[in-house]
């Protein structure tokens, strides 16, 4: 463990005695495995991750289509810190608005889901189509020949801001920002066909919703999801049961620039292998399930091998399928210290009810109260509580490597972590 | 079908958040028919008839395994809870009866960790009045980080 003296020094320099804004780094003396502590709660960062990941140049997680399955359908969520709207629009086609008056600046949806014919702002009935276009303000043209706007007052220039949207076989990104690469280049080429092994164009099912607010920095739940090393140490339900083990098939893949990642590993049958059990305290040998149908897991077809594959389409969302169990889990910042974590957990139109009520068994072990996620919400926390003391400090990925990011054959590495931190400085000129 | 003894429903769930206040799940789940199924589901859920639970336990094997899973292989920080449980509304062999659950993670002020509505199927058997259904459904979507211990 160390502090990093020369960024401390340079950020108390900075906070002190100086005016000027220089571009001086957290990252100062940092290597691929070295993460300065205070970017977990340096809130001037987290401003420009805010606006450089959430707002610009990045597609971000909004919602599944078979949320919204009707003409007129609606879901308020949001993106960054950003209010918006998906809406089905009577064409069938899926727009994202902000969900911000273009009047007053109201946040005028305050349902999370529901069905209209036009969006009106309570405060002044500003009535907005699903299109956003604004339809109509009362008292345009004043009241018995008084007031009322200016002649030259066009509806059109009133809407509501309308932001870039990509439908991917059932699952809907959006962008603020306008020229937004396209979207499979944003996925990447790598990790395109385990994307499409999910979002495949079958219809999808909307099984519910899990929602919790981690205490933490939003960014400690990407690196979660990169990080291939914990799942079989602090997950000892994982481990005894055979979910997740360092000693099973795996494979790691990333983009080019380092954003998303892949964990995709094959199971095995648990139990004792003396080279990954041997020193792992966690490990109980003895237990087993009173109740099989717990993790009643059935092999499906689409999965052409793999029984887990964990992605982390960064900043906003981690897509998951581990065994039968199928999910998305938004990432909404609140702040450098804490996130909310929205679990939407679907299925497949075609799924008998045997397979249904298995997605429902195993999410068990997933969202707030899951038997293996539960443990990541509580390290997440405990992570953000000393780093946010120490903001000195630094944490270490050095497990396997000093690379800065490349995609593996097997899971003993944070490569993953590094490629995220490398992209990181990159985008934040860090 | 007989009338279910408000006086019984009180008991019940004394009994009931005495024994998760204290972390005695073994009582707990003693509380419960054999094939009884205990949901903890979010309300957004249950008011759109969507079938995600948070926890979702069909009988007590899947009780014992949640049992298990909070003594034996969860990680979380030392908590305490407490169960307010309100006064029940029957209707034959079903009651609705609201909740709140306070809790206090380690050195932390104390928060509420949930709101809700307990919607139960009672049976009466030899051994007094059982669930053979609870779902805790709970009003505020978000939940503070973890929900180990049932609702």
């Amino acid at each position: 463990m160390r502090d990093n003296p020369i960024a401390q020094a340079v950020w108390l320099d900075l906070s002190g005695t100086m005016t000027e804004t220089i571009p001086i780094s957290p990252f100062t003396g940092c290597g691929p495995q070295q993460i300065p502590n205070r970017v977990y709660s340096d809130n001037g960062l987290y401003l420009r991750e805010m606006e450089a990941f959430f707002y610009k140049g990045h597609w971000c997680y909004v919602a599944l289509e078979c949320e919204i399955p009707n003409a007129g359908d609606y879901k308020a969520t949001m993106i960054g810190e950003r209010p918006v709207i998906v809406v089905r629009d009577r064409d069938g086609s899926v727009n994202v608005l902000e969900n911000r008056c273009a009047h007053k600046g109201a946040k005028f949806c305050q349902k999370e889901f529901g069905n209209v014919k036009v969006f009106v702002c309570p405060y002044h009935q500003w009535g907005y189509r699903l299109n956003g276009d604004l339809a109509g303000v009362p008292m345009k043209n004043g009241v018995g020949g008084q007031g009322g706007m200016d002649a030259d007052f066009k509806l059109e220039e009133h809407g509501l801001n309308r932001l870039k949207v990509q439908v991917h076989n059932g699952i809907v990104f959006a962008s603020f920002d306008p020229n937004v690469e396209p979207f499979e280049q944003f996925v990447g080429s790598e990790l395109m066909p385990f994307f499409n092994r999910t979002f495949d164009g079958r219809k999808l099912t909307l099984l519910g919703y899990n929602r919790q607010r981690i205490r933490g920095n939003w960014k400690l739940m990407q690196e979660n999801i990169k990080d291939p090393y914990h799942p079989g140490l602090l997950h000892v339900f994982f481990v005894t049961f055979g979910l997740w083990r360092a000693d099973q098939k795996s494979e790691l893949r990333i983009d080019p620039r380092g954003r998303h990642a892949q964990m995709i590993s094959t199971r095995n049958a648990g139990g004792e292998n003396a080279e990954v059990t041997k020193g792992v305290t966690s490990f109980k040998q003895a237990l087993k399930l009173e109740d099989p149908r717990l993790m009643d897991v059935v092999q499906e077809d689409w999965w052409q091998g793999p029984t887990a594959v964990m992605q982390t389409i960064f900043p906003s969302v981690i897509i998951q399928q581990q065994v039968n169990s199928l999910s998305t889990r938004q990432i909404i910042p609140q702040g450098p210290d804490a996130f909310d974590f929205v679990w939407t957990h679907f299925g497949f139109a075609d799924d008998t009810p045997e397979m249904t009520e298995r997605r429902l068994k195993q999410a068990n072990l997933f969202g707030p109260a899951g038997l293996v996620s539960l443990d990541d919400g509580e390290v997440i926390e405990y992570c953000q509580q000393a780093t946010s003391a120490y903001p000195n400090g630094e944490c270490v990925v050095a497990l396997g490597g000093n690379d800065s990011g490349t995609a593996s054959p097997h899971m003993v590495t944070e490569t993953l972590i590094r490629g995220m931190y490398r992209y990181y400085r990159e985008a934040l000129g860090l | 079908m007989s009338d279910i003894a408000l006086l019984d429903v009180l008991a019940l769930n004394a009994r009931y958040g005495d024994a998760l206040d204290r972390f005695d799940l073994a009582t707990w789940q003693a509380l419960f028919t054999p094939a009884a199924v205990y949901r903890a589901q979010a309300r957004e859920n249950f008011d759109r008839g969507l079938p995600l639970a948070a926890i979702y336990l069909d009988g007590h094997g899947m009780m014992a395994d949640r049992i298990t899973g909070i003594e034996k292989t969860l990680v979380f920080a030392p908590r305490s809870t407490r169960h307010i449980i309100g006064l029940p509304v029957l209707d034959g062999v079903h009651a609705r009866t609201p909740f709140i659950v306070a809790q206090t993670v380690g050195p932390q002020p104390p928060e509420m960790l949930a709101t809700g509505c307990y919607h139960d199927t009672l049976v009466a058997t030899t051994e007094g009045l059982r669930l053979a259904a609870r779902n805790a459904v709970y009003d505020n979507a978000l939940i503070p980080n973890s929900l180990v211990y049932p609702l």
